[in-house]
């Protein structure tokens, strides 16, 4: 049964996320990356991670794709099809990327200590009870420095956004100083 | 395996049903506060005219504009609906396990992040109608979508943190076993959840995706037909689960009022679905009392309210509860204090709203 659901959501997540590379129309590649996110967290609920799944759909899925579609949409997505400029690296693109994958599954992964990792890791390890509860526990008493660390370094980024996008309100502020006196 | 499938049916089929006939309680109740007697010729009393309507709609022409993306401008409907059915999945109806389709211990998260997709159903319907009243409807409804999912999500912490699960059903037990309801330990959140689910659902006050006087409908103006009814079940559908949510963290789900109270024990002979359902009535008839009552607000009100009055007032009320928890401040101090900064909010709210 489980092994049914994974083939069908690995095989949706890989035609979606061919999709979002292949597709010509921007708001069809928005939307294939929207699907991908969504077959991922179906993943990992078979997984049997699913605060990470919820989390996966609340935040990207929720909030930061909505945001690229925002943009988006004010875009003339007609007009950007006909221009062609996606074309001529089309074939470099491709040997390139056979070129690449081959690299990774023939040398860097029979030699490489993750797999063998995970899997010791995850086996037997998982926690189908509560991980949201488990997951809080080590962010709270063993991660917490890295955990403050990294909700710092995302409220600097968060000043650094209002300041950038209130700059230019403040430079029109000043200039109409100016023309006054 | 079987028995959920048959329970998944029968709850959308009831679900569609209850639909129906909010469409029609809410055309009786607004006519009653605007002194006219509402639909009165279907039926006794109107009560056949949301089956009429709804062989009206079902049998009306799909019109799929010029220029518009077909397959997108036909899948929206569906998504909306969709996600707005599938929390449905986890919301408990009564105590006992049967009342519920299945109950995950990430109840309240599962349900916030597939009420977010819905969002998508309205973006894509909008702009694939190829339409600038579409467009214009859907940005709006999208900036609006996403200002009040923050202070709805905080407003849910609080229950978190006092029940200390995502369960829908533990949220009701931690209720339970505590002998009050949540609403008495956070009125301000219960506050500021019943605004931002309002604007949530885009109802009035907040239904700026629909400002008809500018925007003709919103991202709904082309459809017509079935794609348009569709979209409508899931407005409704998104005020059930609203109305449900609230119910469960801070009404104590299907407990009868004053749980520990014992000469009011007689009050048990009440089925417990009643008191959940009469809950969830209860909110559905402020929704339309509201839709009665109010004017629509600002884009640019809107938005202040939002971000620079809920955000911070929930803010505060995550703060208090921590403070509950830690120090375990007695109940009638801790009663006090939140009826006084609960008062004090929303006095500087109104003073400062309309500046």
């Amino acid at each position: 049964m489980q092994l049914y659901f994974f083939i069908l959501f690995a095989s949706l997540t890989i035609i979606s996320a061919i999709t979002v590379i292949g597709s010509r129309n921007v708001v069809y590649c928005t939307f294939a990356l929207l699907a991908t996110l969504f077959n991922v967290a179906c993943l990992y609920i078979l997984l049997g991670a699913e605060f990470l799944a919820a989390i996966q759909l609340l935040i990207y899925a929720g909030a930061v794709l909505i945001l690229f579609i925002f943009t988006l949409m004010l875009i003339d997505v007609y007009k950007m099809n006909r221009d062609e400029q996606f074309h001529k690296q089309m074939r470099w693109v491709i040997v390139g990327g056979v070129l690449l994958a081959a690299e990774t599954l023939v040398f860097v992964l029979p030699r490489s200590k993750f797999l063998a990792a995970s899997r010791a890791a995850t086996e037997g390890n998982i926690l189908w009870e509560n991980n949201t509860l488990a997951l809080s526990k080590m962010l709270f008493t063993e991660y917490l420095f890295s955990f403050e660390v990294a909700s710092l370094v995302l409220l600097v980024a968060i000043i650094a956004a209002v300041i950038l996008g209130k700059t230019r309100i403040s430079v029109g502020a000043f200039s109409r100083q100016d023309s006054e006196e | 395996m079987i028995a959920t499938i048959m329970k998944t049916v029968l709850m959308v089929n009831i679900l569609l049903v209850v639909i129906a006939y909010i469409t029609w309680a809410e055309r009786k109740i607004l006519g009653r506060m605007q002194i006219r007697h509402g639909p009165m010729r279907v039926g006794w009393h109107g009560l056949l005219q949301p089956i009429a309507d709804g062989v009206k709609l079902a049998t009306k022409e799909l019109i799929v504009p010029t220029g518009a993306d077909s397959l997108l401008f036909l899948i929206a409907p569906v998504i909306t609906l969709v996600f707005a059915l599938v929390p449905f999945a986890v919301i408990p109806f009564a105590g006992a396990p049967v009342w519920q389709i299945t109950d995950v211990n990430i109840g309240l998260l599962f349900i916030l992040a597939a009420s977010s997709l819905g969002m998508y159903g309205i973006v894509i319907g909008g702009w694939s109608s190829n339409s600038k009243y579409s467009l214009m409807g859907a940005l709006r409804s999208v900036a609006q979508m996403i200002s009040y999912e923050v202070p709805l999500i905080l407003a849910l912490i609080g229950p978190v943190m006092l029940s200390g699960s995502f369960s829908m059903s533990k949220m009701v037990a931690a209720q339970e076993q505590a002998g009050y309801w949540f609403i008495f330990l956070q009125p301000l959140a219960f506050v500021v959840f019943l605004i931002s689910g309002v604007a949530e659902t885009n109802r009035v006050p907040f239904d700026m995706v629909e400002a008809e006087g500018e925007l003709v409908c919103g991202f709904h103006t082309e459809y017509s037909g079935m794609a348009f009814s569709v979209f409508f079940l899931a407005e409704y559908a998104n005020m059930i689960l609203i109305s449900a949510i609230a119910t469960l963290c801070f009404l104590g789900g299907w407990q009868r009022p004053f749980p520990t109270v014992g000469f009011l024990s007689f009050l048990d002979v009440v089925p417990e679905i009643v008191w959940f359902s009469l809950k969830i009535g209860f909110f559905l008839f402020l929704y339309i009392w509201l839709r009665a009552t109010l004017p629509r607000i600002r884009y640019d009100q809107l938005m202040y309210l939002g971000w620079k009055m809920l955000l911070p007032v929930v803010l505060l009320n995550i703060f208090l509860v921590g403070l509950f928890k830690f120090y375990s401040i007695p109940l009638l101090i801790y009663y006090l204090i939140t009826f006084f900064t609960t008062v004090g909010c929303v006095a500087w709210c109104s003073k400062h709203f309309y500046e």
